[in-house]
């Protein structure tokens, strides 16, 4: 069987377990820049916060009812999802971390429900995080029962067989249903189709004709019929994105330019921690979509392949803001921009040319004594001359608190 | 030993002396981490003020080793919640009645009843003092 566990409000569960006093208060967490919410307790989903919501939209609520806001700490969430993926393991060997907060796992034996309740106390003891667990035959449908489980109140559901798959599916709106997406949704309501058991019961061939094979792979697992496989193996990362929303609206080319050779440099970082080479650079910048009317709309974006895979600080850089060049209109007032790259390859394994082996060489040299140095005297003490980096009025982060598992000087102060 | 080679840049030439006659004997190292921390998962850190546990050794400006995965005992040492308030006592339990002592005099035990909000995080299992 296949089980789904998933936190319950991850980034606001990990806040209260150094705030035991906001056990029952409404929290919400906010994204890079404190933009959009993006957890909410229950309580604050009582309010009627939504997610992805513009935190100015919400401002009244908040006020009105003492929401406690935090700002996103990446630091501290990903240091207890790596906890709670670890402990899992107890439970089965094979496990595929899915996301931040979500996890696969394969388990083989009797008494699901009771293995599934166990997850849930042991996860909850050890690392303090409430989870979920939906049990099912396949991904999909125990992405159903991980709904039904969340509002369940032993947080654990599990799907018996197949005639209580179709019960259950009877009652799942097809938007419900994991890997569909929005576009094929919208398309099946378009045709009729509204709930997860009218979609399973689609003719196959019409399915393949009209839609796809990953469309006829997510009927299939409704069926109980298994396409997707529990992959241990973490699936390498195919792309890194920097990007962030500007506090206020820039303008000026100038500006833009340094901001977008900050987040070239950072995924550049990225991209050397994890020892990998990038073929396709991709720069993107966006106008207020919430501040300004129809016409002064825009959404540039632009990319750029190499001749040869490169983890280049400098090549990427240069790169990047000759497609910033490209893209820039003047006059607009710009919110958001973003580094891109695409198709990534372990830096042994790349197409070389036999032209560039030497200068290669000394730039590489060049390369790892700026990461060396950067490693050892603090982040960004090598910076190039475009950059902004040390500009700290870049990101806001009002609302951070503190690293508690990263650092000796920020851990917990209790007065005993 | 450095030089520098035809490119202008610093590169770290490898000496070729006699081989260290321990170079193949791998004895493991000490590390504290594995002496004090049975559960990586389920330990956390905590630095601690006040006066009221001094009786077990533990004092101000201490940091104590947590392990959440831990079945506290009659008289262990714990860390709670108590009314949403982070708390460091000795667990006692007698005839149906749940006690936080302190281990100084100066303070009475906080007997816990059902209307109060209380849980067990975890069990202390080491202090750290440092003397510099």
């Amino acid at each position: 069987m296949i089980f789904l566990v998933d936190c319950n409000n991850f980034y606001v569960s990990c806040e209260r377990l150094f705030r035991p006093e906001l056990l029952l208060s409404p929290v919400i967490v906010l994204s890079n820049n404190d933009g959009c919410i993006i957890s909410r307790s229950n309580e604050a989903k009582q309010l009627g916060l939504k997610m992805g919501e513009p935190v100015f939209k919400a401002k009244e609520i908040i006020k009105n009812n003492n929401v406690h806001v935090f700002s996103s700490n990446f630091e501290l969430y990903g240091e207890i999802s790596n906890r709670i993926m670890s402990q899992l393991k107890i439970f089965s060997n094979n496990l595929e971390v899915y996301s931040i907060d979500e996890a696969f796992l394969e388990i083989n034996s009797e008494d699901y429900k009771n293995i599934g309740l166990n997850i849930v106390k042991n996860i909850k003891k050890t690392t303090g995080i409430p989870v979920s667990v939906g049990i099912a035959e396949t991904k999909t449908l125990s992405k159903i029962a991980g709904n039904i489980a969340k509002k369940s109140l032993d947080n654990c559901f599990l799907i018996e067989n197949n005639w209580m798959a179709k019960k259950i599916l009877s009652c799942t709106p097809i938007k419900d249903v994991w890997g569909l997406g929005s576009q094929y949704s919208k398309f099946m309501i378009n045709n009729g189709i509204s709930t997860a058991e009218s979609f399973m019961n689609m003719d196959r061939n019409w399915i393949l004709n009209k839609l796809n094979i990953n469309v006829l792979r997510t009927r299939d697992e409704l069926h109980g019929i298994k396409c997707h496989k529990v992959s241990s193996c973490s699936k390498p990362k195919k792309s890194i994105r920097v990007s962030r929303s500007f506090r206020n609206d820039i303008d000026n080319y100038q500006h833009l330019e340094k901001y977008v050779s900050d987040f070239a440099f950072l995924a550049c970082k990225k991209l050397r921690k994890e020892n990998k080479r990038v073929k396709q650079l991709q720069v993107f910048i966006l106008t207020n979509r919430f501040k300004q009317s129809y016409d002064s709309k825009y959404f540039g974006t632009m990319s750029y392949e190499f001749f040869v895979s490169t983890n280049n600080y400098i090549e990427i850089i240069k790169h990047s803001l000759i497609l910033l060049k490209n893209i820039f209109k003047d006059g607009l007032k710009y919110k958001k921009a973003g580094v891109i790259f695409n198709q990534l390859s372990p830096v042994d394994e790349y197409q070389s040319s036999f032209m560039m082996n030497n200068i290669k060489k000394n730039n590489d040299l060049l390369m790892d004594k700026i990461d060396y140095l950067n490693d050892k005297f603090g982040n960004n003490k090598i910076i190039f001359s475009s950059q902004n980096i040390n500009d700290k009025s870049k990101i806001s982060k009002k609302k951070l608190s503190p690293n508690y598992m990263s650092s000796w000087n920020n851990i917990l102060n209790l007065d005993i | 030993m450095y030089f520098r080679d035809q490119n202008n840049f610093f590169s770290i030439a490898v000496s070729a002396g006699f081989p260290s006659p321990a170079g193949d004997l791998f004895a493991s190292q000490l590390n504290l981490e594995d002496y004090l921390v049975k559960n990586p998962n389920s330990t956390i850190y905590v630095r601690v003020s006040g006066d009221s546990m001094r009786g077990v050794g533990i004092f101000s400006g201490d940091i104590l080793i947590v392990d959440k995965s831990i079945n506290p005992k009659n008289t262990s040492i714990i860390l709670c919640v108590l009314d949403g308030e982070f708390l460091v006592k000795k667990l006692n339990i007698n005839n149906n009645s749940t006690n936080l002592v302190s281990a100084n005099k100066k303070y009475e035990p906080i007997i816990v009843t059902e209307y109060n909000d209380f849980r067990i995080l975890g069990v202390v299992v080491a202090s750290i003092k440092k003397f510099i």
